[in-house]
């Protein structure tokens, strides 16, 4: 506050306790602080996330899709889900597969469900 | 965490930007909407074979597989093209090829992905003529 913006005001001590009605309407989101960690090696951490439900579904009847990055090579791979139940049954196909092509283990996932 | 889509920064910019090309993808040839999972398979096709800032314009082809990607085989989504039809299905007098939407890339094999709109089909072919 400005000082001397008005006069009349009592003066109020800053450090005061927060009362119940302060959190309740003014709480918001804290701050999100990015990791700049980077994976040394292929499939070492795969990001992923759940995509819809798109307006309209495709000619499949799909209505989902699900994306699963490589933080090391950036390479990008969709499954198209219909129904949102599919989507850790599609996660273990797509683990099997990517263990076999890659010859590694998966490391680890970042996702935000 | 749930509801905190900005935990997963990396999954959700690579989000923004396969909608980005799709939508362009779509919106410049006119492609029907139900083609929309055909056209996320197809961005990511090329992007894939786009270099990326975050690998220090590398693409991601060429540092998963090792060796630099081809890309003389792209071609514009939702073009008009016509593929041809085998031997085997067509008489001496009846048209060799018939026309139908460019979709994407086989993932099986070295072939385009079509959508014949005369007989509501889809189709794989490797000897197509693109009128992009």
């Amino acid at each position: 506050m400005k000082k001397n913006g008005v006069t009349g005001l009592p003066s109020i001590p800053r450090k005061h306790k927060q009362g119940d009605a302060c959190i309740l309407g003014k709480n918001s989101k804290q701050s999100i602080h990015y990791s700049h960690s980077r994976a040394h090696r292929k499939i070492e951490l795969i990001h992923l996330d759940l995509c819809g439900p798109l307006p309209v579904p495709s000619s499949n009847g799909n209505k989902y899709m699900r994306t699963f990055i490589d933080d090391y090579t950036r390479m990008c791979w969709v499954y198209l889900l219909k129904n949102k139940s599919d989507a850790f049954q599609t996660f273990k196909k797509f683990h099997t597969w990517i263990e076999n092509d890659a010859q590694s283990h998966i490391g680890s996932i970042c996702t935000d469900n | 965490m749930p509801y905190n889509p900005q935990h997963n920064r990396v999954d959700e910019t690579m989000n923004r930007t396969i909608l980005n090309i799709v939508c362009s993808m779509m919106f410049f040839k006119y492609v029907k909407l139900m083609f929309w999972a055909d056209a996320v398979l197809c961005a990511i096709y090329v992007n894939n074979r786009c270099p990326s800032n975050a690998i220090r314009n590398q693409t991601p082809y060429e540092m998963w597989y090792g060796y630099i990607p081809s890309v003389k085989h792209l071609r514009v989504f939702g073009s008009t093209c016509y593929a041809l039809i085998p031997k085997v299905h067509r008489n001496k007098l009846g048209s060799r090829s018939r026309k139908c939407i460019f979709l994407g890339y086989s993932n099986t094999s070295k072939a385009y992905r079509l959508y014949d709109e005369v007989n509501k089909k889809f189709i794989v072919s490797r000897d197509v003529i693109f009128l992009e």
